[in-house]
């Protein structure tokens, strides 16, 4: 299983990096700073290395989370089929859920804290 | 020629005719020529034995041939008798006929011709009824009086020949000639009319109370007008007089007056005097007076400005004076003149005012909102309702009620203004919340997770490194709320105090409180400010304002170059402001513009300056009535410029 975690905040990530360490599939996560970063790499990338799912905060420096929507589209359609994106932030603003409802490649609209709970629920899906 | 010649010519000659006759028998004796024609007879039937009867008409009474006898014998001195008689020819013949006796045997029988005069006397007899009926019936007032005895006064003062302004001054002078010649006015007669004007029932009683009647106080300027004239010799007048009828009630008179045509003394016996009563004409006029008066006085006391407009000319025909007092300018700048259109620097939008003219011109009513420019040269603005008064559909006038709308224009603009501060203000503050919950919601989301892992830790180890974790996300979530504390405390209302700065004391102190990190990154420091330089400030405010911007431009210096940070000051116009320039790293603003001002949602630990510095710059400067901007290149260097109230 191939997770993207794109966020800014690093206790956060230190957080879910050790929850994928407790569960009994085997998760390989990469962590990006901001959607910039992530997209980068996702760029050069063949369709088979896409990741299965991208956990994405909105709030970030650089490019935030609606940014990373918009140039994820833009990316060949046979890559990006079959990642699902997880919104997973500290805003529970109804103008980022309601925004979130216009991608249909957003699976959820997941407000902070994460837990071990939430995230096998993700990681379970697939 | 002997006597008895001389009496036959004259008797033969006479314009009368003369009969001798015949005492005993009643025969023509003698008849001359004049007799002859009255009677239409020749002489020689006359003389050949014919006595009156014989020659007058059936229609003579025959009393009149008794009393005829009577004279002839000598029972009575004296026959005389009117007659009038038809002619063949149609005419009518007046003679008085009068027999007298001459001697024993004869009498003398004359036949006077009275036709003319009898003719005129009944012609005037009948004018004569005729004008006493016109003067009786005249629905004006009329007068008959004599002021002889008046004129004869004023010539025995030597008044009559004066003019009439000098008339009037001796007059006035002497009340008592008034008087007198008051009492001196004889009324012949007055109609009917005068009765009625003056409530008299009985003329008799009017014509000798005339004077206590009717001289009044109010009469005596009458009265002197009256006199005035006459000492000018002048045969006509008018003027109008009060006067007060005997049940008391006021009445108001025209009076004028005429001679009869005559000279001198005479002049003034016949005086023919009109009245009309015209109270109710002078009632009505008097109320459209005062209904007049009192609407110009509404009009004028009325905070707007009425005017109206000949729908014809398109010109202005009347303005309030309340004009003055909005624009400055005298109504009588505007009346005359063309409507919206005037020849001096009034509408400062001439354009809308030719449209709006345009518009009035097609028949069209409307209100129009519209700046003037005031005589002093101030702005003002005006709402004018412009209606049309119509009579039968057809416009008669036009009517502009117009109203100073300057001070509720103000405070619209004012209102608008507020309400735009409040929804700014709004905005910031619920995206200060938003921040607020934001922040503290990721650090609080992460003390959940870390607790839960904690919980499920395996070993001492893990759990220990998990809670030192925890410690240092407590610290942020206490950096955050310092921070939100921060900006929170910036208030932006008129009750932070401002006083007056040394613009160059404060950077100065600015200079010293970061001049560890100046030299520790050796930047050249250049103050350019002037020490005269003073602005309207908040101490703590200019502090921090200062203090954030400098110290973001030590931190973001260039590590290739010496770092320079310059401080301008610049006073144009309206605007003062301090420009402080950097040679630093420079800020993308196509990408960070935005959010350079803006609250940084995620500020960490680290960045903590960065995070909200500049947010507080903006909202302090904002707070103080000035904004704060930024130009910058990346790569090359940044200038923040603080712009003063």
């Amino acid at each position: 299983m191939k997770v993207f975690v794109i966020d800014d905040d690093p206790v956060y990530k230190l957080i879910v990096q050790r929850m994928f360490n407790e569960m009994s599939e085997t998760v390989s996560a990469r962590f990006f700073n901001d959607g910039r970063k992530a997209m980068d790499v996702l760029e050069g990338w063949e369709p088979v290395a896409f990741p299965d799912i991208i956990m994405l905060d909105i709030e970030m420096p650089e490019m935030d989370g609606w940014a990373f929507m918009d140039a994820f589209r833009t990316l060949p359609a046979a890559a990006t089929a079959h990642t699902k994106i997880y919104i997973i932030t500290s805003s529970i603003a109804n103008e980022d859920v309601q925004k979130a409802g216009q991608y249909p490649e957003i699976i959820k609209y997941i407000p902070k804290p994460i837990t071990q709970e939430i995230l096998k629920g993700i990681i379970g899906r697939h | 020629m002997k006597a008895a010649d001389l009496y036959k010519v004259i008797v033969e000659n006479s314009r009368d005719g003369i009969a001798v006759i015949d005492n005993a028998t009643g025969f023509f004796i003698e008849v001359n020529k004049a007799f002859c024609a009255i009677t239409n007879r020749e002489s020689r039937f006359l003389l050949s034995g014919k006595d009156v009867a014989s020659i007058v008409p059936q229609s003579v009474l025959e009393a009149d041939f008794e009393a005829f006898q009577k004279v002839l014998n000598r029972e009575d001195d004296l026959f005389a008798r009117y007659y009038h008689f038809q002619r063949q020819t149609g005419d009518v013949i007046y003679l008085k006929a009068q027999l007298a006796p001459l001697s024993k045997q004869l009498s003398l029988l004359t036949l006077e011709d009275i036709t003319e005069s009898s003719y005129s006397n009944i012609k005037w007899k009948e004018s004569e009824k005729h004008f006493r009926h016109l003067f009786d019936s005249s629905p004006v007032g009329l007068w008959e009086e004599d002021f002889s005895a008046v004129a004869a006064y004023l010539e025995s003062l030597n008044l009559i020949g004066l003019t009439r302004a000098e008339a009037q001054t001796f007059l006035e002078q002497h009340p008592d000639v008034i008087q007198k010649c008051s009492s001196l006015v004889k009324i012949v007669d007055v109609n009917q009319t005068v009765l009625d004007q003056y409530k008299v029932a009985d003329k008799t009683y009017f014509l000798e109370r005339t004077n206590e009647l009717i001289f009044t106080e109010e009469s005596v300027e009458a009265a002197k007008s009256f006199l005035a004239a006459i000492c000018s010799n002048a045969d006509a007048d008018a003027f109008e007089v009060t006067g007060t009828t005997v049940t008391g009630e006021k009445i108001y008179l025209q009076l004028k007056w005429n001679v009869t045509p005559g000279k001198g003394k005479h002049k003034y016996k016949r005086v023919i005097l009109a009245s009309i009563d015209i109270t109710e004409s002078r009632k009505i006029q008097k109320a459209l007076e005062q209904a007049s008066a009192r609407l110009e006085t509404i009009v004028d006391t009325i905070d707007g400005i009425v005017w109206t407009a000949d729908p014809e000319t398109f010109k202005l025909n009347f303005i309030s004076k309340s004009v003055q007092d909005i624009t400055g300018y005298p109504s009588d700048q505007f009346v005359g003149k063309d409507l919206y259109k005037f020849n001096f620097d009034f509408y400062t939008e001439q354009k809308q005012m030719s449209r709006f003219r345009a518009k009035i011109k097609k028949g069209i009513p409307g209100t129009l909102e519209y700046p003037i420019k005031t005589k002093s040269g101030e702005e003002k603005w005006l709402q004018v309702n412009v209606s049309f008064i119509k009579e039968d559909e057809a416009i008669r006038l036009i009517l502009g009620i117009v109203i100073d709308i300057t001070a509720l224009k103000k405070s619209k603009n004012e209102l608008n203004q507020s309400m735009e501060d409040l929804s700014e203000q709004n905005k910031r503050l619920l995206n200060f919340s938003y921040i607020v919950s934001h922040n503290l919601r990721s650090h609080s989301s992460n003390i959940l997770s870390l607790c839960e892992l904690i919980k499920q830790a395996k070993d001492a180890g893990e759990k220990e490194g998990l809670t030192r974790l925890l410690g240092e996300v407590a610290k942020l979530l206490h950096n955050t709320m310092e921070g939100l504390n921060e900006v929170a405390s910036i208030q932006s209302s008129a009750a932070i105090p401002k006083e007056a700065l040394n613009l160059r004391d404060y950077i100065d102190r600015c200079y010293y409180v970061l001049s560890d990190r100046i030299a520790l990154k050796n930047v050249r420091f250049i103050n350019n400010v002037a020490p005269s330089v003073m602005v309207q400030y908040n101490r703590a405010y200019l502090e921090s304002v200062l203090q954030n911007i400098i110290a973001n431009a030590i931190k973001y210096s260039h590590p290739d170059r010496v770092p320079e940070i310059s401080l301008d000051f610049y006073n144009a116009g309206n605007e003062k402001l301090l420009a402080i320039t950097d040679n630093g790293v420079g800020i993308d603003l196509k990408k960070n513009g935005k959010r350079l001002f803006s609250l940084f949602k995620n500020f960490s630990v680290d960045e903590k300056s960065r995070g909200i510095g500049l947010y507080i710059v903006k909202n302090q400067a904002e707070a103080m009535g000035g904004s704060v901007t930024v130009e910058s290149k990346p790569g090359v260097g940044s200038c923040f410029k603080i712009f003063f109230k």
